[in-house]
C-alpha cells in the first residue's frame, strides 16, 4: 500500500472519529471498514480519543430543574410500562369476602326474579300485539270488502237512477201521447200500407190549425240496425220529412210529429223504409200512406 | 425483576455495568450516570450551543434518549464515545435550526464563570478537573492551525469541507490538519499518562 492511500485511509477514519466527514466519503469508509478489521480497530481508538475532547470544555452543573424533569419523564415512562395495578391484599378483604358473596348472591337471585318476571311479561305483551294485529287485518279485510260492495251498490243505484229517468221519460211520453189522443175536438187519419200483402197500419191524431200531431204504428217489421223508418209529410208540392223511428218486437210504434206549420196544411202523409243515414225519398221502398 | 440500589453501590459501578441495569428499567442506574457526567455533558453543550437554555434541553434529552435506547447500547462497547454522540448530535440538531454555527474559539469563560457551580461530589468533581487539565494540555501541545481544526469539527459541528470553506483553505490541507492532529493528540493523552480505552 502506498503511503498516500494509507493517509487517504488515516484521515477517513479521523474524521469519522470526529463527526466531520463529508457525505461523499461516506461509501468510502463503509469500503474500508467493511475491508479492513485494522480500520475497524483504529477508528475504535479514534472514537475513545475524541469521547475525552467534551472534557477540554469546562464543567458546570445543570439547575436542578433539568434532572427533576428529567426523572419525572422516567417515572411517566415507567408507570406505563408497568401493568395494572392489582387489587387489594386477600387480608383486607377476609372478613369482606362473605358479606360480599352473601350480597351479590342476594343481587343475582333478585335479578333472576326480575328478569323471570320481565320474559312473561314479554311473551303477554308479545301474545297481545299478536291478537291486536290479527285484529287490525280482519279490521282492514272487512274495510276492504265494505269498500267493494260500496262500489257495487253505487254502480246499481247509478243503473236504477238511469232506468227510472228513462222510465219517467216513458211516462212523460206515455202521458203526453194519452192527452193527446183523448183530448176533445182530436181528428184521427189513418195510413194502409202501400203493398197488398203488408198487414201494417198507422192512425193518426191530429188538431186543426196545430202543429203537432201523434202517429200510432202497429204491424210493421222490425228492420236492421242500419235502417229506419222515415215519417213524411207533402202538401201536393213539397215533402217534409217529419220524423224517424224503430218499431219494438211486436210491430208497434208511437211517433209525435212536429211539423213546420199547423198539420191540416198538409194534404198527404207516408212511411218509408229508408237507410238510417240517407233522408233522400227516392232511394227509398214506400210503406204506408194516407191522405190528410 | 431489577431490584433498588443503594447510590454507593452503584457508585462503584462502571459507566457499562450501569448501562446494563439501565436498560433492565433501573431509573436509580440512569440517575447515578446522570449525576456522574450531566456537568461534563453540560459543559460540553454549553461549548457548542453557548446559550443555558438550549444546553438544559440538551443535557435532558441525552439523558432521556440513554433511558430510551439503553436497549441498543452495546455492552462490549465504551459508553462515554456513546453517550458524548448522542449530546454532540443533539448540538449539531440545534445549531442546524439556528443556521448559525458559533466556532470553537474558547471564549464562554464568561458564561461559564456566571453559572453557579453546585458540583458536591468532591471525588469525581476531582477527576473531571484532573481530566480536563490533561486534555487541555494535550490540545495546547498540538500545532495551533491543527487544534483549530479539531476544535471547529468537534465544538463547531462542522464537516471537512465546510471547515475548508470556513478558513478558506484546500479540502486536502484541511484533512492533513485534522489526521495529524487528532494522531498527536491521541499520543499526547498517553504521554500524559491517560488511556482513552481506560478512562
Amino acid at each position: 500500500m502506498h503511503d498516500s492511500d494509507r493517509e487517504n485511509e488515516q484521515s477517513l477514519l479521523a474524521a469519522a472519529a470526529l463527526g466531520s466527514l463529508d457525505p461523499v466519503d461516506l461509501a468510502a469508509l463503509e469500503q474500508l471498514l467493511n475491508t479492513s478489521p485494522t480500520a475497524r480497530a483504529e477508528l475504535q481508538q479514534l472514537r475513545e480519543t475524541v469521547a475525552l475532547l467534551p472534557y477540554a470544555a469546562p464543567p458546570a452543573t445543570p439547575p436542578a430543574r433539568v434532572r427533576a424533569r428529567l426523572m419525572e419523564r422516567i417515572a411517566a415512562d415507567q408507570a406505563q410500562r408497568a401493568p395494572v395495578a392489582r387489587p387489594a391484599s386477600s387480608r383486607r378483604t377476609g372478613w369482606l369476602a362473605p358479606a360480599m358473596v352473601a350480597i351479590l348472591a342476594v343481587v343475582v337471585f333478585f335479578l333472576g326474579g326480575l328478569t323471570v318476571s320481565l320474559q312473561g311479561q314479554v311473551a303477554t305483551l308479545a301474545e297481545t300485539n299478536q291478537q291486536l294485529a290479527a285484529a287490525v287485518n280482519d279490521l282492514r279485510q272487512a274495510v276492504a270488502a265494505s269498500e267493494a260492495q260500496q262500489a257495487q251498490l253505487a254502480a246499481q243505484l247509478t243503473r236504477s237512477e238511469q232506468q227510472i229517468a228513462r222510465l219517467n221519460e216513458q211516462i212523460a211520453h206515455e202521458r203526453l201521447l194519452v192527452s193527446f189522443v183523448s183530448a176533445p175536438g182530436v181528428a184521427t187519419r189513418e195510413l194502409r200500407p202501400a203493398k197488398a200483402n203488408l198487414a201494417a197500419r198507422g192512425e193518426m191524431y191530429m188538431y186543426p190549425g196545430e202543429s203537432q200531431a201523434v202517429v200510432v204504428f202497429s204491424g210493421l217489421p222490425p228492420l236492421q240496425p242500419d235502417r229506419v223508418y222515415r215519417f213524411w209529410l207533402s202538401d201536393g208540392v213539397q215533402r217534409i220529412a217529419a220524423g224517424t223511428f224503430q218499431v219494438d218486437a211486436a210491430g208497434l210504434a208511437t211517433l209525435v210529429v212536429n211539423a213546420p206549420r199547423e198539420v191540416n196544411a198538409f194534404t198527404e202523409v207516408m212511411v218509408t223504409v229508408e237507410p238510417a243515414t240517407d233522408a233522400v225519398p227516392g232511394e227509398v221502398e214506400v210503406i204506408l200512406t194516407g191522405t190528410l | 425483576m431489577v431490584q433498588p440500589h443503594d447510590t454507593a453501590r452503584l457508585a462503584r459501578l462502571s459507566d457499562e455495568a450501569l448501562m446494563e441495569l439501565v436498560a433492565a428499567g433501573d431509573s436509580a442506574a440512569l440517575a447515578q450516570l446522570y449525576d456522574r457526567h450531566s456537568r461534563v455533558v453540560y459543559g460540553l453543550a454549553l461549548r457548542m450551543l453557548g446559550a443555558a437554555e438550549p444546553a438544559e434541553e440538551v443535557v435532558q434529552e441525552t439523558f432521556w434518549r440513554i433511558w430510551k435506547r439503553s436497549a441498543t447500547f452495546q455492552a462490549n462497547s465504551a459508553f462515554l464515545p456513546w453517550m458524548f454522540g448522542i449530546t454532540r448530535n443533539l448540538c449539531i440538531d440545534e445549531l442546524r435550526r439556528r443556521q448559525a454555527r458559533p466556532m470553537a474559539a474558547g471564549s464562554d469563560d464568561d458564561l461559564l464563570s456566571s453559572l453557579p457551580d453546585q458540583q458536591q461530589n468532591v471525588e469525581q468533581a476531582t477527576i473531571e478537573t484532573e481530566r480536563r487539565r490533561l486534555i487541555t494540555d494535550a490540545l495546547a501541545d498540538l500545532p495551533a492551525d491543527q487544534r483549530e481544526v479539531i476544535e471547529l469539527a468537534y465544538f463547531g459541528g462542522l464537516s471537512q469541507r465546510e471547515i475548508a470553506d470556513h478558513l478558506q483553505s484546500p479540502l486536502g490541507t484541511i484533512k492533513t490538519r485534522i489526521r495529524l492532529g487528532l494522531q498527536k493528540l491521541k499520543q499526547a493523552l498517553l504521554h500524559y499518562g491517560i488511556d482513552p480505552h481506560d478512562h
